[in-house]
This record gives structure tokens, C-alpha cells and sequence, in this order.
């Protein structure tokens, strides 16, 4: 902190944390889904003004455009989708989930103990018992404390692997550092971290039934001429952005993730509008494309073996082509998964389309809560 | 090109490569992925085992840079025999799998038909992760490397359509999760003190004090729930009972053994517990007393179990307790031994235990698919008569079974006589006590099974037509323990590359 800071800097640094802590405090809290979805975006927002404001406008592009951005639009499409089912507001679930243990407790010998029980992670600790609530706190603030003394009292060593990072950055190919690291010294890390996305896509992809997440109404659409038009604006700058992101990923901030991201932000608008059918499950092309940049990395790291001796070694003088190549082709395959994820958001269980008519709030039990927020156990009984 | 870059190489990115193939493209695909990744894997552990009995430990200096600025890939004899012990199950269990998800060029879009798109793929990139923990020197990659298995795990689990099995993939992708960011943060402050990822310059510095007392309990308690040690057990017998049947032995037999291995990086070979006189001896006894209650907890539900694969799964909660028990008994030395080693027979059974359970739990499991499968049923009673018709089934899950109950000659019994050995030689009485009664409640529960699946059948309805491969491929796991009871000599001589001994 060689620097001194001038007060509207402290200022806008201690406006930043307070809004954090504010931001998060007010998500653990809040029962309202919709309010915390919106919160958490905002937060991932704020988030990315700290970062910034610790010199890493690497992390602050890739939080903006990760965690606000595409999580964000995640949240909000499970909360769409747990609004159709009426199950938006948490008196609704907990009914929802009351009504399945005693499903669950009627049923025969041989399913006893079979499902896990609706315990801590079902109900979310914040909404147990005030004992276990209490405890729960009282354990984390005395591991939070026990670490913040550890951070406090760590040993004043000097940080050796910045400067190692610097003195052969030149051998990189690349100048920025962030991008060394990611592309060269730890490139394998980078590799598997792609390889976690595409696995992420097959999860979700393996657990669609067979209804898409995010399909709209055509009539919707048509009432909808501002998506329409912001659309038709945006996507175009995305592009261009994600292009140059790549490119500058090589001396300044910017690289494969922030592109991929900004261009998976361009398609999940365009699906949104309804300007892009969702891609259609099985495509082939979507899939090869999906894991294109993991395949030609791999490629490029194991090519060069017979040169370099080890994998992920460049040969000599081929650096920089060969981290622009891989960069490219990464930020349009972290693209397609990310959009893939955005639409593939399974329907489970699924909703029959002719109980959907009769009431919104029908689920796959045959069950339906009316409006007063019974339960009634078979539509057809009722009528 | 010398072997080590090129096998390690190999053994991550075989069964990588393959995962890509198997998803990109199309059913005809997913049997040459299959195919791609056990041969890949196979032939990397036979490399890596030849390299490294010619030159000692290796490593692998990804991009050339070294450590600490690079990654290193290291190969020991202990990440030797676990690559290989994946090598031969995984691809047994993929054998399996492709007879059991049947013939995959006849898919349609049933729900059913998504496990058999989707198998293949997430489980080559569960098998690249296991190869990569095992080859791994560096702590951020152990990290990232647990990200793919707890996430494509988990997601296995999920592909049993039913509900339950949802439900059991998400509480253990929950768990998982968790358990991921207890061990970052163990990184994280390791990073902070040290300066350095690499385990080999961590265990250098003879990491010690307060910060990394802190960092090895929470990257533990993580590392803990993910291996499902009691009491953090709760999350595996929904999850290893509701996946199907190949996604169960591969969880049982091998995905909990990855995190169990990184505890043993850790706290044997970085931090150089396990030593006499060593400070940790506390810590070894904690966990070792763990693993005594899962012993005892997870074989007693096992024999109130009232479906078969649960009480499979629980076997697995109380054999995980054995892996546990070697702790405390590889500080205690027997007179005369070498004071900077451990106790080399609890070392070498814990290990071994560790394959014995292996091969053991993935025969078992796919027997136990078999019997399922052919009764269209998952309760033990209703397995009755299954041995008249499928005996080979019957024959490996019994197999599979009195191995684990130690009965000789099995990989199982030499793993116990040697536990029990390290105990009796450093007059631990109380432990060797113990390893035997768990002994005997395994082959309680086994034998509970035996009885039903030999008496006449009641039931009118017929059986169902069990593939012969699914057979064949649980009686050759089955084979394979008894033939590693009658000839444990060259696993153990693999294992002692690199020694029994905290690293330098």
C-alpha cells in the first residue's frame, strides 16, 4: 500500500464494502426468491467494482460477466420456472414438501430410509431450528475468527512466485501476465477448468426429461418490441467486443473466459427474444462445437510433445500463435456451453402440458394446490 | 520422449480424449469411447508401472516450466498402483456397462435411454479426474481435479431417472461442493504462509504451526466428507444405492478412494505424520477411532438393510473405516524397525485393503445389478432362488464378499493379516480386536444374502434375461481377488517404490 489514497477513494471504498455486506446480508435473509435472484446480480455487480478497485480487472470482467451476468440469468430461469409451478413463495414449498413426507411415511417397508431426508440443505439452515441455527453461527464465526487470526499473524515472506512470473514472462509469448499463467505456466489447470464446463453441460443436458427450460410464448414475443429491438443492438456490440477481448488477452485484460462469457450473454438475449430457436438437442454440430476448444488444446498440448518433451510446452517462437489459436476457439466453445446450460435447464419433473392448461401449479404427482393452498391429491377425483 | 511425460500424459488425457469422443460423437460413439479410454488407461498403467520399477520416482514438468512456477505430474509407487487398480476396474465395469445400458446404436429418447446417452461420456471424465489426482504434485490442480469427479460423480448418480436417485445426486453434489471449498481454503492459506503449490516444496518446508494446522484441518474435514468417513457418511448410501448399477461400483470401488488417497498425500507424505513421536499423534488416533465406529456403525445397518444394493452401500461406510484404522498403526513401530519409516505392515495393508475393496465392492455391485436386473426388483427378499439361475452372479458377490470378510485366500485376507500383524507386533490389542470383529459382521451380511438367494423361489414371476457379459464381467473382478490373495508379492514390491516414509 505504497500509495496514499485520497478521501474519495476511501470513500469509495468503504461505500463498496458496506454495500456488500449489506447486499449479502439481505440475500442470506430474505425469503422472497425474486428479491434475492435480483440481489445476488447486484451483488456480483458490486463485487466487480472491488475488484477493480484492487487492480484485478481480469477477475472484475470475469465476475461481472460470470457471476452477475450468466449465473444470474440461471437463478432467474429457476425461479421462472418454480413460479409457473406456484411454488414461488416459500409457504408454497414448504407445503409442497409437508405433502411428500407424508407420501413418503405412507408408503411400503421396502422404501423405508430410502430417500434422503428433507434435512439442512432442503429446508436451508437459515429456516431450521433456533438451536441448530444458533450453533450453526456460533461454528462459523469461530472458524472465520480462527482463519482472520491466521491471515493476521501469516508470516511477512515476500510473494516469490509474482516475481518468478515476471521474470519469464518474456519466454511466454504473451504480456500479460494473467494470461501466462492461464495459457502457459498453468495452462493444464486452465484445461481441466474447461473440461469442468463441459461436464457441467452433460449434467445438465443428462438431466433434461424432455421439456425445454426456455421456450416463449410467440404471441409473448410479438408484445415484446423493446427485447426486439435492444437485441438487435446488443448482440452485434457483444461480438465485436468478444473479438477484441481475445485479442487483447494477450498484453492487457481480457482473454478466452470474459469472451466466452460476453458471447454467451449475446445468445441467451437472443434466445430470449426469440431471435435464436433453443438448439435443439442431439445437433451434432452444437455438440462438436461445444467441445472444440477442449479438443484443440489438448491437440496443441500433446503435438508439441515430440519437440518440448513435456505436454502444454510450446515449442519455441510458436508461443503467441499458438495461445491466440487456443484463446479463439476456447471462447467460442465456452460459449455454446454456457448458452447450452442457459437452455438446457431441465424441467424436473415435468409438467403434462394438459394439467398445465387446468391449472399452472399441476405437478408430475397428479397432485394440484388451489389457490387456498390445500392440496388435492388427483384432479380427476375432484371433478 | 522418456516414458514418464508420455504415460502421465496418457493416463489423463486417454480417458479425456475418449469422454470427447463418446460426446461429440453420437451413439455409434459411445462404444469406441469406451473402448479408447480403457485401453488408454490400461496401457498408461502398464507404462507407468514399468518406468518407474526402472528409474524410481518420476515426474513430469508440464510446459517444461517445473516447479513452482509450473505444474508437476509426480508418479510414485503408491500413484502407480491406484492408477492401475482404476485401469483394471474401469474397464471391467465399462464392459459392463455397455451390455447393461444395452445396445446402444437402439436408442430412443426415453428417459431411460439418457443414462445410456449420457454414461460413457461423464464417466471418462470421472476417469481422467481419478488419473489426474493420482498423478498430481501440485495442490491447486488436486483442487480442480476434484471439481470434474465430484461434479461428473454426482451427475452419474442422477442418471437413475428416479426420483430418489435426483434427489441422492444432489445432496452429494451439495457435499462435494462444500467439501471442494474446505480444501480450497486449506490451499488458500497454505499459499498464503508458504508461497508455494507445489507438494513436494511444500513438504520441504516441513509445513508446521498454527496456519498450517488450520489449512490441514479444513482441507481434511473436506476431504473427509467427500471420502464419507463416519459421521460425515450420511450422503453415500442414497447416493451409491440409487446411481445405476456400473455408476454404483464405480462410486463404491473407486471414486471414494481419490479423496481418501489425497488425505494420505497429505498427511503422511507433505506433513510427514505417521512418524513415532510425531505431534499428530492425537490426530492419527481421531481418525483412526473414526474408522473404528464406521467399521462397527456401517456394518450393523448393513445388516438391517432391507434392500440389496443399500446394503451394499453401507459395507462400503464400514470397509472405508478400515482404510482409517491404519492410521494409528503406522506410527507404532515393532522393536528394531527402522525409526524413519512407518510401520511398513500397516502400510502395506491399508493399501492393500484399499485394492482388496476395489475389486471387491465393483464385483459385488455388478453382481448385484445382475440380480436385480433379473428379479426387476432391488428388496433382498425378493432375490430368492437368483443362485439356481444366475450362478456366476451369485459366485462373484459371494466372492466379492468373503474377501472383504478376510477369508483367505483373498486380497482381503492378506489385507487384514497384515493390519492385524501391525497391531499384535506393537501390542495394540484393542485394534486387532476390532479388525476382527468387523470381519465377522462382514460375512454376517453376506451370508444374509447367500441365504436368501439360495432358497427355493416363491415368487410366479419369471426371471428376466440377464446379458452374459454383465456375468462375466462381475466373475472376472471376482477372480481377481482371490488371485491377488494367492499372489500379493508384485503389487506390494510396486507399492514400495518411493518408500514408506514421509517426503524429504
Amino acid at each position: 500500500m505504497g500509495i496514499p489514497m485520497t478521501p474519495l477513494e476511501w470513500g469509495l471504498d468503504a461505500t463498496v464494502a458496506l454495500l456488500l455486506v449489506g447486499l449479502a446480508g439481505r440475500i442470506l435473509f430474505t425469503r422472497d426468491l425474486f428479491e434475492a435472484t435480483v440481489l445476488f446480480i447486484a451483488f456480483g455487480l458490486t463485487l466487480s467494482l472491488a475488484w477493480v478497485r484492487l487492480g484485478a480487472a481480469n477477475v472484475a470482467l470475469a465476475e461481472a460477466a460470470l457471476g452477475a451476468g450468466v449465473t444470474g440469468a440461471l437463478f432467474l430461469t429457476a425461479f421462472h420456472r418454480l413460479a409457473r409451478r406456484g411454488l414461488a413463495h416459500p409457504l408454497d414449498r414448504q407445503r409442497y414438501r409437508a405433502d411428500e413426507l407424508h407420501d413418503r411415511s405412507s408408503r411400503g417397508r421396502a422404501d423405508r430410509g430410502d430417500d434422503p431426508k428433507p434435512a439442512l440443505l432442503d429446508v436451508g439452515i437459515l429456516h431450521g431450528p433456533l438451536w441448530l441455527r444458533a450453533s450453526m453461527a456460533l461454528a462459523g464465526l469461530a472458524v472465520t475468527g480462527g482463519i482472520a487470526a491466521r491471515l493476521l499473524t501469516l508470516a511477512d515472506r515476500p510473494p516469490s512466485l509474482p516475481i518468478l512470473v515476471e521474470a519469464h514472462l518474456a519466454e511466454t509469448g504473451v504480456s500479460n501476465p494473467v494470461t501466462a499463467v492461464l495459457l502457459n505456466f498453468r495452462a493444464y489447470d486452465t484445461l481441466l477448468e474447461v473440461a469442468v464446463l463441459v461436464v457441467a453441460m452433460i449434467a445438465v443436458g443428462s438431466l433434461d426429461r424432455g421439456s425445454r427450460a426456455f421456450v416463449r410464448d410467440p404471441e409473448e414475443l410479438e408484445e415484446d418490441p423493446v427485447l426486439d429491438a435492444l437485441s438487435r443492438l446488443v448482440v452485434p456490440l457483444a461480438g465485436v467486443a468478444a473479438v477484441y477481448l481475445v485479442w487483447v488477452g494477450s498484453h492487457g485484460p481480457g482473454g478466452a473466459f470474459q469472451a466466452g462469457a460476453l458471447l454467451a450473454g449475446a445468445g441467451v438475449l437472443l434466445v430470449a427474444a426469440g431471435l435464436m430457436g433453443p438448439v435443439t438437442e442431439g445437433a451434432a454440430p452444437i455438440r462438436a462445437l461445444a467441445v472444440m476448444g477442449l479438443a484443440i488444446f489438448i491437440a496443441v498440448g500433446a503435438g508439441s510433445m515430440p519437440w518440448t518433451g513435456s505436454f502444454l510446452a510450446y515449442p519455441p517462437g510458436t508461443e503467441y500463435g499458438l495461445i491466440l489459436l487456443v484463446e479463439a476457439v476456447l471462447a467460442l466453445s465456452i460459449a455454446v456451453v454456457l448458452i447450452e446450460l442457459f437452455v438446457d435447464v431441465p424441467a424436473v419433473p415435468h409438467v403434462d402440458p394438459a394439467l398445465a392448461k387446468v391449472d399452472p401449479t399441476g405437478d408430475p404427482l397428479g397432485r394440484r394446490i388451489s389457490p387456498d393452498g390445500a392440496v388435492i391429491r388427483n384432479p380427476d377425483e375432484e371433478r | 520422449m522418456s516414458g514418464a511425460p508420455l504415460w502421465t500424459t496418457v493416463a489423463v488425457m486417454g480417458p479425456l480424449v475418449a469422454g470427447i469422443v463418446a460426446l461429440a460423437g453420437g451413439r455409434r460413439a459411445l462404444q469406441s469411447g469406451l473402448v479408447l479410454g480403457s485401453a488408454s488407461s490400461l496401457a498408461a498403467a502398464w507404462g507407468l508401472a514399468h518406468t518407474i520399477m526402472d528409474e524410481g520416482v518420476v515426474r513430469h514438468l508440464l510446459g517444461g516450466w517445473g516447479r513452482p512456477l509450473g505444474i508437476e505430474l509426480y508418479v510414485d509407487g503408491l500413484a502407480a498402483v491406484m492408477i492401475s487398480v482404476t485401469a483394471v476396474v474401469g474397464s471391467v465395469v465399462s464392459w459392463y456397462s455397455s451390455a447393461y445400458f444395452g445396445d446402444v446404436a437402439d436408442l430412443r429418447e426415453s428417459p431411460a435411454a439418457r443414462g445410456a446417452r449420457f454414461f460413457a461420456p461423464l464417466w471418462l471424465f470421472l476417469w481422467s479426474a481419478m488419473n489426474g489426482i493420482y498423478v498430481s504434485g501440485d495442490m491447486f490442480n488436486l483442487y480442480v481435479m476434484m471439481e470434474v469427479l465430484g461434479l461428473s460423480a454426482a451427475a452419474i448418480v442422477t442418471l437413475a431417472v428416479t426420483r430418489k436417485a435426483t434427489l441422492a445426486g444432489m445432496r452429494y453434489l451439495f457435499i462435494s461442493l462444500a467439501g471442494s471449498m474446505l480444501f480450497l481454503l486449506g490451499v488458500a492459506l497454505l499459499y498464503a504462509e508458504y508461497g508455494t503449490l507445489s507438494l513436494e516444496e511444500l513438504a520441504a518446508m516441513n509445513p508446521g504451526g498454527a496456519t498450517a494446522g488450520w489449512a490441514l484441518s479444513a482441507m481434511t474435514v473436506g476431504l473427509l466428507a467427500k471420502t464419507a468417513l463416519f459421521p460425515l457418511h450420511s450422503w453415500l448410501p442414497p447416493a451409491h444405492a440409487g446411481a445405476p448399477a456400473p455408476g454404483s461400483a464405480i462410486l463404491s470401488a473407486l471414486v471414494v478412494k481419490a479423496s481418501f488417497y489425497v488425505i494420505v498425500r497429505l498427511w503422511m507424505h507433505v506433513f510427514g505424520y505417521g512418524l513415532p513421536a510425531a505431534e499428530a499423534e492425537g490426530a492419527l488416533l481421531i481418525l483412526g477411532t473414526l474408522g473404528g465406529i464406521a467399521i462397527i456403525w456401517g456394518s450393523l445397518l448393513a445388516l438391517r438393510q432391507v434392500s440389496l444394493k443399500r446394503l451394499i452401500a453401507y459395507s462400503t461406510v464400514a470397509q472405508i473405516g478400515y482404510l482409517f484404522v491404519m492410521f494409528p498403526l503406522l506410527a507404532e513401530l515393532a522393536p528394531g524397525a527402522d525409526p524413519d519409516a512407518w510401520n511398513l505392515n500397516a502400510w502395506n495393508g491399508g493399501i492393500y485393503h484399499l485394492i482388496a475393496h476395489a475389486l471387491a465392492k465393483a464385483a459385488m455391485f455388478l453382481a448385484a445389478g445382475s440380480m436385480t436386473y433379473a428379479v426387476a426388483d432391488d428388496a433382498i427378499e425378493s432375490i430368492s432362488g437368483v443362485a439356481h439361475r444366475l450362478p456366476m452372479s451369485f459366485l462373484a458377490f459371494g466372492l466379492g464378499g468373503l474377501s472383504l470378510a478376510g477369508i483367505p485366500p483373498s486380497a482381503g485376507y492378506v489385507s487384514k493379516w497384515l493390519l492385524l500383524n501391525a497391531a499384535l507386533e506393537s501390542g495394540q490389542w484393542f485394534w486387532a480386536g476390532l479388525i476382527a470383529l468387523g470381519g465377522l459382521l462382514t460375512l454376517a451380511y453376506v451370508l444374509m444374502v447367500g441365504r436368501y438367494a439360495v432358497q427355493i423361489r416363491h415368487s410366479p414371476e419369471p426371471f428376466r434375461t440377464v446379458p452374459r457379459r454383465m456375468e462375466w464381467a462381475a466373475i472376472t473382478l471376482a477372480v481377481l481377488t482371490v488371485a491377488l490373495g494367492l499372489r500379493a508379492v508384485e503389487p506390494l514390491a510396486l507399492l514400495s517404490i518411493g518408500g514408506a516414509r514421509p517426503w524429504p
